[in-house]
């Protein structure tokens, strides 16, 4: 068997949750603190549309932007030598675009249901908006955010539509798992196929089951306590 | 000691807040039913809500003023918030809930001071525990402490007790009565409680429907509220509306009764208040009596109640505090003396 589009596979799931997880936190964040309504509302809307759009969308856009002959695939050509389209750079940007919205409203849900009252006696007792993200909003909101990552990496994993429109199905290259699987699929070898399906299928059993470890843990922890 | 001057106005969605007052008072009371606009007062003084216009002063610090645009925030406030269930962080211990106002400060003072306030609102020995392993008082205690740390130059109290069974309630009033003694700072309680009110509060500021019904310093205000509202939340439960008779008669109505208060009426007075243990049997040749019929008992461990209504068929009700047992058969009438009988307004 071919191992390359597992290892492409994590070497693109890997550092997209990793830039997911922290964009989807800011964006949370910075959505979450920012002022007017109509505002919050704009911002919700663009950030979870790669949710409700068919992922070949997205890919349309990325291409449309990134294009070899596009302003700003230009731009990264000339100024960094660097193509972003049919590389590995596109699989990780496919997985971040289409994976940034559920860690981002994990993270908002996450973060509305801690209570408003300690953000307010925090700034009473002086403390900045960055320490009272540290210290109270983030610890108070860390097992739906956690939540979030976890949904995030296996979204990310199981990527198709955007991957293949901006970073096509090069073997070796591009070539990740729902990929090979296709793939393989279409080249009537389903014995490959199968092998590859049995690899996601391990790897999505395990994200769930730590979710429920997830899950469990908060629940134990309310239940401590009592004195 | 530095003062309170306060005179804010703020809409939020359909409530009007419009509120002025200016005090010295050690600690202020601002009393109302739920929905008056007292969490609102308290919230815009630290500086969590902004009020559309107006200006709070703290001694000669100005904390917001929208003529000036000035709009200091919570952070640089200097003002201590007791929540009404405490809003203790749950992801940090007692000791660190505690220094969490202590941001900027030397180890060695930041753990003087956690120490100093273990030691004086009794939470030693429950340094390392986590807010949910607390019970509500000592919750209660260790949110106070953490207000105090950073030495605030006034402190907001939100209903602090609401939360509280009725006996750890006193405890803790008990408590934080001692430790505002100590404080060298003004302190702000709200509440809807007259009790809390009037032992804690050396002046008392009545709200109703985001407007001040009355202002005064608090035995006075229990003694003459003024106002309907006032007369409510002090605890005066006889209330009724009626229309001045000329000289020191009052017509009411509801009452059936024409009442002399032994002084002329004050222009603008609408309604007459009286409270229920200043209710008694008529003496001989008694006048300002009320006919009382179909008594309802509710009874009570220290003293009994009744419910009296004016009139056969009537709603409204008449309350009696008796003093001593109950009388026996039970008086078809009962007077006030001129002077118990309280002039409102509206």
């Amino acid at each position: 068997m071919d191992w390359s589009p597992v290892l492409i596979s994590l070497k693109t799931a890997v550092p997209a949750v990793a830039v997911t997880f922290f964009l989807g936190l800011l964006l949370a964040w910075g959505v979450t603190a920012a002022r007017g309504a109509a505002l919050r509302a704009v911002l919700d809307g663009l950030l979870t549309l790669p949710l409700v759009l068919p992922p070949t969308v997205a890919g349309f856009f990325l291409l449309w932007v990134f294009g070899v002959k596009r302003p700003l695939g230009r731009l990264f050509l000339d100024l960094f030598g660097v193509r972003v389209a049919f590389s590995w750079g596109a699989t990780v940007l496919a997985a971040v675009v289409i994976s940034l919205p559920l860690m981002y409203r994990s993270a908002r849900g996450a973060f509305d249901q801690v209570d408003r009252d300690l953000l307010d006696a925090g700034r009473t007792l002086g403390m900045s908006e960055w320490t009272l993200f540290r210290r109270v909003l983030l610890p108070n909101a860390l097992p739906g955010v956690l939540t979030g990552g976890i949904l995030a990496f296996a979204r990310g994993l199981g990527e198709f539509g955007a991957t293949a429109m901006i970073a096509g199905n090069i073997a070796g290259k591009t070539r990740t798992l729902p990929l090979a699987i296709y793939s393989a699929v279409a080249a009537g070898d389903m014995e490959t196929a199968g092998r590859y399906v049995a690899v996601l299928l391990l790897v999505a059993f395990l994200a769930v089951a730590a979710l429920n470890l997830l899950g469990d843990r908060r629940k134990g922890g309310s239940r401590r306590g009592g004195s | 000691m530095a003062g309170l001057d306060v005179s804010i106005r703020k809409e939020l969605g359909g409530f009007a807040l419009d509120v002025s007052f200016q005090t010295g008072a050690k600690c202020l009371g601002i009393l109302g039913a739920s929905g008056c606009g007292k969490t609102m007062t308290l919230r815009s003084i630290a500086g969590v809500l902004s009020p559309d216009r107006g200006y709070i002063r703290l001694g000669d610090r100005v904390l917001y003023d929208s003529a000036a645009r000035i709009d200091l925030p919570p952070q640089r406030r200097r003002v201590g918030y007791l929540f009404q269930n405490g809003a203790l962080f749950p992801n940090m211990t007692v000791a660190e809930n505690l220094a969490a106002g202590l941001g900027g400060r030397s180890r060695q003072e930041k753990e003087e001071t956690v120490a100093r306030l273990v030691g004086k609102l009794r939470l030693s020995g429950l340094e390392g525990r986590y807010p949910r392993q607390l019970s509500g008082g000592q919750q209660q205690r260790a949110a106070l402490g953490r207000c105090l740390a950073p030495d605030p130059d006034l402190l907001l109290l939100d209903e602090p007790f609401s939360a509280l069974d009725a006996c750890l309630r006193e405890e803790l009033l008990l408590e934080l009565r001692r430790t505002l003694e100590e404080y060298r700072g003004l302190a702000v309680l709200v509440t809807h409680s007259r009790e809390e009110a009037f032992r804690l509060c050396g002046e008392l500021l009545v709200l109703d429907r985001g407007r001040r019904s009355a202002f005064g310093e608090t035995r006075a205000l229990f003694r003459d509220p003024g106002t309907v509202q006032a007369a409510i939340l002090t605890g005066c439960r006889n209330i009724a509306p009626g229309e001045r008779a000329g000289g020191s008669l009052f017509r009411v109505p509801e009452w059936n009764a024409l009442l002399d208060l032994g002084r002329p009426v004050p222009e603008g007075i609408t309604h007459l208040g009286v409270r229920p243990r200043d209710l008694h049997p008529p003496g001989e040749g008694e006048g300002n009596r009320v006919g009382v019929f179909c008594p309802d008992i509710l009874e009570d461990p220290a003293r009994d109640r009744l419910v009296f209504s004016p009139e056969e068929g009537s709603q409204s009700r008449l309350w009696w505090e008796p003093e001593g047992p109950l009388p026996s058969p039970l008086p078809r009438e009962l007077a006030v003396a001129p002077e118990d009988i309280l002039a409102l307004r509206e």
